[in-house]
């Protein structure tokens, strides 16, 4: 009497957690491997955006700080000094730079104090070339030939560093990463989409009995895939939360960890724009699994008269 | 309504399950599908319910050709088709009253005329106090009655039973099949396959009588208006 009794009860609490779904998608074992392996690819989305996003701050970083500004650098004479404040005094009057200075001994102590140490007084007894730093309001070719004359002119054996060199490989090696982080992120979209796929295959092999019932009741392929576009999107909802939830304590760590460091690791900035990738990934994932699921159980449907 | 002519069908690479079936049955006719095992009753009732295409031969159903059909109207045609499997086939994790509303939910009809006659058919086939109870909780004659509410629940064109009273007691077998002929006077094509003799006795209707995958013995009454192709 009682095992009927729990019998009973156990069926009645199946039914009425599967309400609305003629297919009893939800009654076997493996619905917990899919919500995994979804959250699992939002967490891995997530980090891939972050990563491009991060990349993408930090060249922008680096750009904005070498893209306007030029060195001249005065190799060691007797001469240097009064070159340095002829080329200054000329610099300083030209339209277009913003500002111009020569660097004092501290400031070069501080360049050089991985090197050298602290102890600036040892700088007294080195040959140091003299420079001259320049900031510029917006670096145009015209400018730039504007100052290599003057450099010409006041000091002809002085090299003027306009970091261009810098700054093409540094763009190229930050470009090549956020492509990689671009491919990544499609990849993961892509093995979510055949994972998708192989759960509604692997769910109507599971339903075959059920499904051949429907269709000969007259079901339509379109009332049969939204059940399964139903159930797909439910796990994939409860994926995306569990991925999400992840995947922001971990890039909420890295923020931490990045705050913490001296800045020569990548910053994580969270613009209008990173928050609209961010929030197009949960409605990419649902996108993908409607169109898989349904592209799916239409093709298995397509075999059946 | 349905048109079969000199249909064969065969099992992948296999001999023939059947073999030049040819015959008509007008709208508003009721025939038993006779035969021992083996003769391929189910196979010709798959192929009456649109659930296989037949290898060879021609199929018209409610006036049109099933071979032209698109996938839809396939559909449509199937949801105006009843059927009564020997097996029941009722989806386990469905109430009784779920699986009876079933048809009507596949063609879109509103939840609250779902609710009003799927109780009153429940009720008739004296199953009104199982509504809610699941096909596993009930008696092989009780889900026997769920695949009859079933079948009929959306007032079909075209009624296939397949052993219909196999669990049915005597008295509850005669009211079914009291069903049947109800349904059937009121303009419903009935083909109900069966082994019993009390019934086949009782009801003096056409019979299709297949034997090795040929409709051998015809029974040439009016309803029926072709015979069969012998080899």
């Amino acid at each position: 009497m009682l095992k009927t009794k729990l019998h009973h009860h156990i069926f009645s609490v199946t039914q009425h957690k599967n309400k609305g779904y003629d297919i009893p998608l939800h009654t076997r074992l493996g619905t917990e491997f899919l919500v995994l392996l979804i959250a699992l690819m939002t967490f891995l989305l997530l980090l891939a955006a972050a990563g491009n996003s991060s990349l993408g701050h930090m060249a922008g970083k680096w750009v904005s700080g070498l893209e306007n500004a030029m060195t001249i650098e005065i190799p060691a004479k007797e001469t240097t000094q009064q070159q340095a404040e002829k080329l200054l005094e000329s610099l300083q009057k030209t339209k277009g730079i913003k500002s111009a200075k020569i660097l004092s001994q501290s400031d070069m102590g501080d360049i050089l104090s991985p090197w050298l140490g602290s102890d600036t007084t040892i700088l007294n007894d080195l040959p140091l070339p003299t420079l001259v730093s320049i900031e510029l309001d917006k670096r145009t070719p015209q400018l730039t030939l504007s100052i290599k004359n003057m450099v010409n002119t006041y000091a002809p054996d002085a090299i003027v560093d306009s970091h261009e060199a810098w700054l093409v490989d540094l763009l190229k090696l930050t470009n090549g990463l956020r492509l990689t982080a671009l491919i990544v992120f499609g990849l993961i979209l892509f093995v979510t989409s055949l994972v998708i796929a192989g759960a509604v295959r692997s769910r109507m092999a599971m339903h075959q009995r059920e499904l051949e019932l429907l269709h000969i009741m007259g079901a339509s392929d379109k009332y049969i895939s939204f059940q399964f576009i139903r159930y797909i999107l439910s796990q994939t909802l409860k994926g995306i939360g569990f991925g999400l939830v992840g995947g922001f304590l971990v890039l909420g760590c890295f923020v931490l960890l990045t705050n913490q460091s001296t800045g020569t690791l990548p910053e994580i900035k969270l613009d209008s724009s990173d928050a609209l990738v961010f929030l197009s990934i949960p409605l990419l994932l649902l996108f993908i699994g409607t169109l898989t699921a349904r592209q799916t159980v239409y093709s298995v449907l397509n075999e059946m008269p | 309504m349905i048109k079969f002519e000199h249909v064969g069908l065969r099992y992948g690479i296999g001999p023939e399950v059947l073999s030049d079936i040819t015959f008509t049955l007008e709208q508003g006719s009721f025939h038993f599908l006779c035969g021992p095992s083996g003769a391929g009753k189910s196979s010709l009732m798959t192929l009456l319910y649109l659930g296989r295409k037949c290898t060879r031969g021609q199929i018209h159903m409610m006036e049109k050709d099933t071979s032209k059909l698109s996938r839809n109207d396939l559909s449509d045609l199937r949801q105006k088709i009843g059927v009564v499997f020997q097996d029941f086939r009722l989806l386990p994790h469905l109430s009784a009253f779920d699986n009876a509303a079933l048809p009507l939910r596949i063609s879109g009809v509103s939840e609250k005329k779902i609710k009003s006659h799927v109780e009153e058919l429940l009720d008739w086939v004296g199953l009104g106090d199982c509504m809610k109870r699941l096909p596993a909780t009930l008696s092989g004659g009780q889900q026997q009655r769920i695949a009859v509410a079933r079948a009929v629940i959306a007032n079909p064109r075209l009624l296939l039973a397949d052993e219909p009273t196999g669990n049915l007691d005597d008295e509850i077998g005669m009211k079914l099949m009291g069903l049947f002929e109800q349904l059937n006077k009121m303009g419903t094509t009935v083909v109900i396959a069966t082994h019993s003799t009390q019934i086949l006795d009782r009801l003096p209707h056409p019979r299709l009588i297949l034997n090795q995958g040929r409709l051998d013995i015809f029974n040439p009454l009016q309803s029926v208006t072709a015979g069969v192709a012998h080899a």
